[in-house]
This record gives structure tokens, C-alpha cells and sequence, in this order.
């Protein structure tokens, strides 16, 4: 199968685009949904950090870890997001890298800025994101989704947003 | 008011949390007089390695010379004041200022200066100890963890640590080959709020099913059958441990407090409970080489100590059966730095290690489901105690029920008793009183 000829990268940004709008609006378990059943969702500690099971990581969830996070952003008891979090993020400068023929996955580069608000506090987050992605019959899905924040080894107050 | 009046019985006032000049207060009296933990030796390994922190908000720098003596040295040059040594850990030769090249050795003696005929000729010399990066007053350590003392007036490292060592020996019985390492990063975090709050927390067991209740929750329903690597089974079960009922809590979990204002909560996991080692096929492998290491009965001996966080005053926390380790530095009265780091034990299958990562990204990292709700708790509580309508935050909970052990420390009437902050603020009184 030539995998190449089935996404665009019209219908990769589409998506990226869509992700995003569905994080600002905390369609969380929409998002979730876009995950593949072994997706993972990983925020290193470092933009050089090569693997998460070695090293401390801001965050790094397997499918189950993942849900689990998402269920508690919409549990009634969640006092970090009591008020919630608001967040606006611009998604560009969107590549994509390759594509592995084997198994179709396509590795996507993008940048993330990204404004979050809560309480008192505003705060802004820069990075990029790669994300991997797979596409079966006619919908794409996050095999997996690493963001390596700028500050990502830098002194931060809690995190609840997710990127 | 009084320095005396600020700790009663069963209440302290709420201006040590959140008034300036009892921090400045604390940073003369408590950090600058007392043992603070400064690294573990592994972090400085081979001669010429060094790593930096700060006691008391001063910079010194951890550093291992060719003798292979570890000294802990004020990170400042001898002209003209600037940090000498600039990146958190490395590995260098000798340290040199960027300001105007005088050059150290990794013992803090001065080796070169540039051009030094400008300088008086009897006033700068290499190997003139006036002329060096000193050393703090005082550096010891127990096992490989490194104190040192801006004070010379400090008793016995071993004396100050106490019966508490039973903890490190914890930490560290449990390697196979009878070491351990700091290894996989350091997960930092920032609070807004007081140091002492996370002390407090740290053996509170009365918080958790408020406090934690939402990744509790979530956690309780988590489909089992979902895909995991390991992230999501260690993550799960600890999130569903923090939920166990408090009549668990008051009947099962044990509380400890001993002089200078250590303590620590134990009897909570023995290892068949461990979210880490229940049913988990890397804890039967580690076992089966501890067994082989140590026998049959001293690895009996060895698993049976059930310790949960361990508090050594005023510096650290640390968690022997998790194998992690919390460094609390206040940055100011409101706002405190944690860093986490984790242990390797030597001889232990690395699966266990990944244990270890995948746990301390659920207890310590920014964004961990679990600590973002502790975070928010010490934010709430620098809110409330602005307030002037009540001037009195109480630690009265279990109080007259402390029972005396032999070993010269207290034990709680149970898990659920604020004896830990009672016994906190009695030391802090008295070295606020000195």
C-alpha cells in the first residue's frame, strides 16, 4: 500500500486545526476519541529526551493513563481546574516529515503557542509538536503525540491544559 | 508579636506561613544553622563532577576533586562575586570565572589568575585559602546522601538524622548489591504557597479523599482492558491506593515523629499492596535478585520496613520503598521550588527502574493528576489565610495521644493524627528562639 497517497497535507492540517478547536473548547473526550486504541500522548522533560521510560517526563500516558486523565478534567471534584482553564492556541508551520511505508504512519511537525488562563494567572507555552499519525478508512487517528515545550526543563507552576 | 506566642498548643498563628519576615527569619535561623541536604554522591560520581543547589537561597556547588572527597563550596568567586560554576551539574577539570579568568580547582583552591602582577604582590596568590571558593562550614554524609551546614555549630550529622536513618537504610538495603544512584532527571515544580506546607501534606493521611478525589475517581473507572505499556498500569493502581477508605487510614497506617523535626508515615504498603509491586512481574524478578544477594531471610528482613514518605527537616522527603526523593527549596514565604528526583537500585532488573520513572510522573511532575490538586490546595490556603477573621491555623488533630517510643521518638494514636506539624513547629520554634 502507498500510504503517501492517501493523506494530503490539506487534510493533515485540517485535522491538526480541528484538534486544536476541540482542546480550546474542552471537547475532551472527543479528542481522546482521535487516539488510536495504543495511542500515546507524551510531554517530555527535555526536547532531546529519547525515551520515556528511562527519564522523568512532564507527562507520559499510554492509552489507559490517558483516559484516565481526561475522565478527571471532567470530574466535578478536580480543584486544579475549579475554575476551569481556558486556553487559545495557534497550530502552523505545518511539515510533514515522512511517512513509513510499513505501517503507514505519517510523521507531522508542527508549531504549537499556545495561551492559558485561570484564575489570576496567564500564561503562554511555545513549542512543537509532532504528532504520528494513521489514516484507515478515511479517518485519521494519533498513533502518538509528543510535545517538546521550549521551557520544558524550565520551573513551572501545575499543569491540568492539555497541549 | 512574640516569636513565642506564634506555636500554641494544638494551633500555630497563621503569619508563619505567610509573613516576609518570619522567612527572613527562617533563612538566618533554620537554613542558615542547620543541615540541609546539599545531593546523593552518585550525582558527582567521578572526580571532577559537580553539582549545583543552593542553602539558604545561596549558590554553592557539590563537587568531587581528584583526592575523591566530596566538598560543598559557596559558588561565588573570590574577586569580584560572580557565580563561578554556571550550569546545574557537569563534569570539569577545574572551575573558572567568565568574569575576569581566576581559575579553581574542584577543592575550591585558586590555581591561576590572569596578569597577577596587577594585583598587590603578597595580597593574590594561588593556594591562598583567602583567595579560594570556601568551602560551607560543615559537609557530611550519611550512606552517600550529602549535608552541609552554613553553620559550624551544628551537632553530629548522625545525631541531628537520628533514629530517621532507618530510613535511608531503607532506601538503600534494598539494592541488591547494596547501592543506589540518582539516575532519570529531575522533575521540577513551583508552588505558590509556604515550604512547611508540603511537609505538612507530604504525611498528611486525612487529605487524600478530599484532596485527591478526582483522579481517585477517575481511577476507580478506568477500563482494566484498555492498552497499557506500563505508564497506565502504575499510574491507575497508585491513583485508586490514594482512595483507600480513612478507617484504613486510622487502623492500618502508622505515624512517627522524632527530634529536629523528622517524621515519617509508615505501615501504609507492605509489598503485597504496592501499586508498584502488586502482581507485577519486575518486582518478582527484582526479588528473586535481592533474594540471591542477600538470602532468603535478610531479603524477608529487608521488604518487611513499610515506609511511605520519610521527612527530614527542613530540606527533604523522600519515599525508601518508591525509591524517589523530594528536595523543598523556598524561594520566598509564598513560593517554593520542589525538585523530584529518583533512585536506581543496583542489581535490580532495569523494568524496576521504568517502575520508578512511570511513578514519579504520577507523584511528582507539574502535570501529574495527582499533584496538581495538592498544588491547588497550598494555593487555597495562601488565599485563606489573608483573611484576618481567624488568626489561628490548628494542628490539634490526635493531640494528647502521642505515644513515647524508646527510640526517643512519638508514635500517633494512628495515620490520621497531625503529630508530624505539631512536632514541626515545636523544632521551628526552637531554632526561631536561638
Amino acid at each position: 500500500m502507498a500510504a503517501h497517497k492517501i493523506l494530503s497535507i490539506r487534510n493533515i492540517e485540517e485535522f491538526l486545526f480541528m484538534e486544536a478547536q476541540l482542546l480550546d473548547n474542552r471537547q475532551f473526550q472527543n479528542w481522546l476519541a482521535l487516539f488510536s486504541k495504543t495511542g500515546w500522548y507524551w510531554v517530555p522533560i527535555s526536547t532531546e529526551q529519547d525515551s520515556p521510560y528511562d527519564h522523568v517526563s512532564i507527562i507520559y500516558d499510554d492509552r489507559k493513563l490517558l483516559e484516565t486523565r481526561i475522565r478527571r478534567l471532567n470530574n466535578i471534584n478536580i480543584h486544579a481546574e475549579n475554575p476551569p482553564t481556558r486556553t487559545s492556541r495557534i497550530v502552523g508551520n505545518v511539515v510533514l516529515n515522512s511517512i513509513e511505508e510499513d505501517s503507514g504512519t505519517y510523521e507531522v511537525c508542527s508549531k504549537l503557542q499556545l495561551v492559558e488562563f485561570r484564575g489570576e494567572r496567564q500564561r503562554i507555552f511555545a513549542g512543537q509538536i509532532i504528532h504520528y499519525l494513521s489514516a484507515e478508512n478515511n479517518k485519521i487517528f494519533i498513533e502518538g503525540k509528543r510535545i517538546n515545550l521550549v521551557n520544558a526543563e524550565g520551573l513551572m507552576e501545575g499543569l491540568t491544559i492539555i497541549f | 508579636m512574640n516569636i513565642d506566642q506564634l506555636v500554641q498548643t494544638g494551633r500555630v498563628h497563621r503569619c508563619v506561613y505567610q509573613d516576609p519576615e518570619i522567612f527572613k527569619l527562617e533563612l538566618e535561623k533554620i537554613f542558615s544553622a542547620t543541615w540541609i541536604y546539599v545531593g546523593h554522591e552518585s550525582q558527582v560520581s567521578q572526580a571532577g563532577d559537580y553539582f549545583c543547589t543552593n542553602i539558604a537561597s545561596q549558590p554553592v556547588v557539590m563537587a568531587r576533586h581528584t583526592d575523591n572527597k566530596i566538598r560543598v563550596l559557596y559558588n561565588r568567586c573570590a574577586h569580584r562575586g560572580a557565580k563561578v560554576v554556571n550550569c546545574e551539574s557537569g563534569h570539569s577539570e577545574s572551575f573558572k570565572c567568565c568574569y575576569h579568568g581566576w581559575e579553581y580547582s574542584n577543592d575550591g583552591n585558586l590555581i591561576a589568575v590572569p596578569q597577577p602582577r596587577g594585583y598587590r604582590e603578597d595580597a593574590v596568590r594561588p593556594g591562598d585559602p583567602a583567595y579560594a571558593m570556601k568551602p560551607v562550614p560543615r559537609c557530611d554524609n550519611y550512606r552517600g546522601f550529602v549535608f552541609a551546614s552554613l553553620s559550624s555549630r551544628v551537632p553530629s550529622l548522625e545525631k541531628f538524622l537520628g533514629p530517621i536513618t532507618k530510613s535511608f537504610d531503607d532506601l538503600i538495603d534494598r539494592a541488591p548489591d547494596g547501592e543506589i544512584e540518582v539516575a532519570g532527571g529531575v522533575a521540577k515544580h513551583l508552588y505558590i504557597g509556604n515550604w512547611k506546607l508540603i511537609f505538612e501534606n507530604l504525611c498528611d493521611g486525612l487529605h487524600p479523599n478530599c484532596v485527591h478525589k478526582s483522579s481517585i475517581e477517575a481511577a476507580q473507572q478506568q477500563d482494566d482492558s484498555v492498552f497499557s505499556d506500563g505508564a497506565g498500569e502504575i499510574g491507575v493502581s497508585q491513583m485508586r491506593q490514594n482512595g483507600v477508605p480513612w478507617d484504613f487510614w486510622e487502623n492500618e497506617v502508622g505515624l512517627w515523629a522524632y527530634p529536629y523535626g523528622h517524621s515519617f508515615l509508615g505501615d501504609y504498603h507492605n509489598d503485597k499492596n504496592l501499586s508498584v509491586a502488586k502482581n507485577n512481574p519486575s518486582f518478582g524478578k527484582y526479588y528473586t535478585a535481592l533474594e540471591k544477594a542477600k538470602g532468603k531471610i535478610a531479603a524477608e528482613k529487608i521488604l518487611k520496613v513499610n515506609r511511605w514518605n520519610t521527612n527530614i527537616f527542613p530540606t527533604i522527603s523522600f519515599m525508601s520503598q518508591f525509591r524517589q526523593l523530594r528536595v523543598i527549596r523556598p524561594l520566598s514565604v509564598n513560593k517554593t521550588e520542589v525538585l523530584g528526583y529518583c533512585f536506581r537500585l543496583k542489581g535490580a532488573p532495569d523494568e524496576m527502574f521504568h517502575d520508578t520513572i512511570r511513578f514519579a510522573n504520577i507523584t511528582n511532575a507539574v502535570a501529574s493528576p495527582v499533584l496538581t490538586d495538592d498544588l491547588e490546595t497550598y494555593l487555597r490556603i495562601r488565599e485563606g489565610l489573608k483573611t484576618k477573621g481567624n488568626d489561628w491555623v490548628s494542628t490539634g488533630r490526635g493531640i494528647g495521644r502521642d505515644i513515647k517510643e524508646e527510640d526517643g521518638g512519638w508514635r500517633a494514636e494512628n495515620g490520621l493524627s497531625e503529630l508530624h506539624i505539631r512536632n514541626m513547629f515545636n523544632v521551628w520554634l526552637s531554632y526561631l528562639k536561638t
